[in-house]
């Protein structure tokens, strides 16, 4: 197998990473929008809370993306 | 392949090819709509305002509504200067938005704002608009824009990238927002509409099925017709906030 | 006789439609947001800042030659950027729509 196309099917599976983080965002959303759905007046005062949430497991799904475009843009050949 | 969902986007030559230099300036079937979406604006406006009567007319009454509309909105996002200075071109903006998605709803036409390089320009006109009226009402305050008040010094350099990136989405994002839903729903349009003559000419009881997905057609039809107002007064609205930042970038 | 007012009565009725018309007109001079572009403008925001800082950093190394970090850290800062733009659509979307403050609280299978 030749590099560049070694480089394509290894970005290809660094992005699997993203489908995990699609996971756990929809279960971070999903959970609160349970917790705001049963009690609808505290909710707002856990936006913080989601928001954090939301941004630590998207964060790991960039890392895959971020390895992923390296990969096709800025390896070196 | 007639059930081809992409077709209805295909840009196809009506005239024979024209060039100025390497600019390829062909009339398509893209551009003959964008000019029919201008002469039906245009059009109506002037028309229906014709009788200038003090009582005004049914056709009127549209035109002085739909004026009054985008008044509104941009005096409630950029204030009376911005009606002043802007008025004029988020008005343009939004009745040519307007009538080019509701020329796209006509079955066999051409939605010209389901390309992307179409609401890109028009997105990266109002990008070029704020920062040229940014400096040259405000000078090197309108770098204020990217510097809020009240942050620490400490963390002061990263908000500023942050806010430097955001600018620069801005485009990117106004143009995706009417794009994706005008392309989106023409899309969906077609797939569920194929569904009839393919669920008919399966024979059996998927020919009584196929009422089903017509009717889901008659349905997304009322949602789309929905979509083509709510997208151009989206896309005027945002013109309008950004065009405010031009005229106040202190936050 | 019950369809035939006196007039007053009926230009009263008129009065009191118009002022309602005026009223709704008023109320709803913006109109909802539909849920799919709402949906699209959230992703739309988000995907497009990362785009932004990936291509901001991609240009960096470009003409820097520092890559592979401008790569990275521009995809870094275009996240954060993404994760501000939501948030700052999202609050403007929970300050427009506010909880019912009397809304019933149900209790979780756990209390």
């Amino acid at each position: 197998m030749d590099f560049a196309s070694a480089k394509l099917i290894g970005a290809g599976i660094a992005c699997i990473g993203m489908g995990g983080a699609g996971i756990g965002v929809g279960i971070i959303f999903g959970n609160f929008l349970q917790g705001a759905l049963r009690n609808p007046t505290e909710a707002p005062k856990q936006f913080g809370n989601l928001i954090f949430g939301f941004a630590v497991t998207e964060a790991l799904g960039i890392f895959s993306l971020a390895i992923a475009l390296i990969l096709l843009f800025a390896a070196p050949h | 392949m007639s059930n081809d969902p992409i077709h209805q986007f295909h840009i196809n030559p009506i005239s024979p090819p024209i060039h100025f230099g390497a600019i390829d300036a062909t009339f398509t079937n893209a551009s003959l709509f964008m000019v029919a979406g201008v002469a039906v604006a245009s059009g109506f406006m002037a028309w229906a305002m014709r009788p200038q009567a003090l009582v005004p007319g049914r056709a009127q009454s549209v035109a002085e509504i739909t004026y009054g509309f985008v008044h509104g909105m941009v005096r409630d996002a950029a204030g009376d200067e911005g009606v002043k200075r802007f008025f004029p071109f988020v008005f343009t903006v939004f009745m040519f938005v307007f009538a080019a998605n509701m020329i796209g709803m006509f079955p066999y036409w051409f939605a010209p704002t389901g390309q992307i390089i179409i609401t890109a320009s028009m997105a990266l006109m109002v990008f070029a608009t704020v920062l040229i009226v940014g400096f040259a009402k405000n000078g090197f305050k309108f770098l204020k824009l990217f510097v809020p008040s009240g942050v620490p010094w400490y963390i002061l350099w990263f908000v500023v990238i942050i806010e430097i990136i955001s600018f620069f989405s801005r485009p990117l994002s106004h143009a995706i927002r009417l794009w994706a839903n005008v392309f989106a729903g023409h899309l969906l349009l077609k797939v569920i509409a194929s569904f009839v003559p393919m669920m008919a000419a399966a024979g059996g009881m998927l020919v009584l099925g196929s009422v089903i997905p017509l009717f889901m057609t008659v349905a997304i039809y009322a949602l789309e017709f929905l979509v083509a107002f709510l997208q151009a007064y989206v896309f005027a609205m945002l013109t309008c906030i950004y065009l405010n930042d031009a005229l106040h970038p202190g936050h | 006789m019950a369809d035939r007012n006196p007039p007053e009565d009926r230009l009263d009725d008129l009065r009191r439609r118009v002022a309602e018309a005026r009223a709704e007109t008023a109320s709803t001079s913006q109109p909802p947001d539909s849920a799919a572009s709402l949906a699209l403008r959230f992703g739309g925001e988000f995907g497009a800042a990362i785009l932004v800082g990936a291509l901001l950093g991609y240009g960096i190394d470009f003409f820097v030659h520092t890559s592979p970090w401008g790569l990275l850290i521009g995809i870094g800062l275009g996240f954060v950027t993404g994760v501000v733009n939501v948030v700052r659509v999202a609050s403007a979307y929970n300050r427009a729509n506010p909880p019912d403050p009397s809304a019933p609280r149900i209790a979780d299978d756990d209390d």
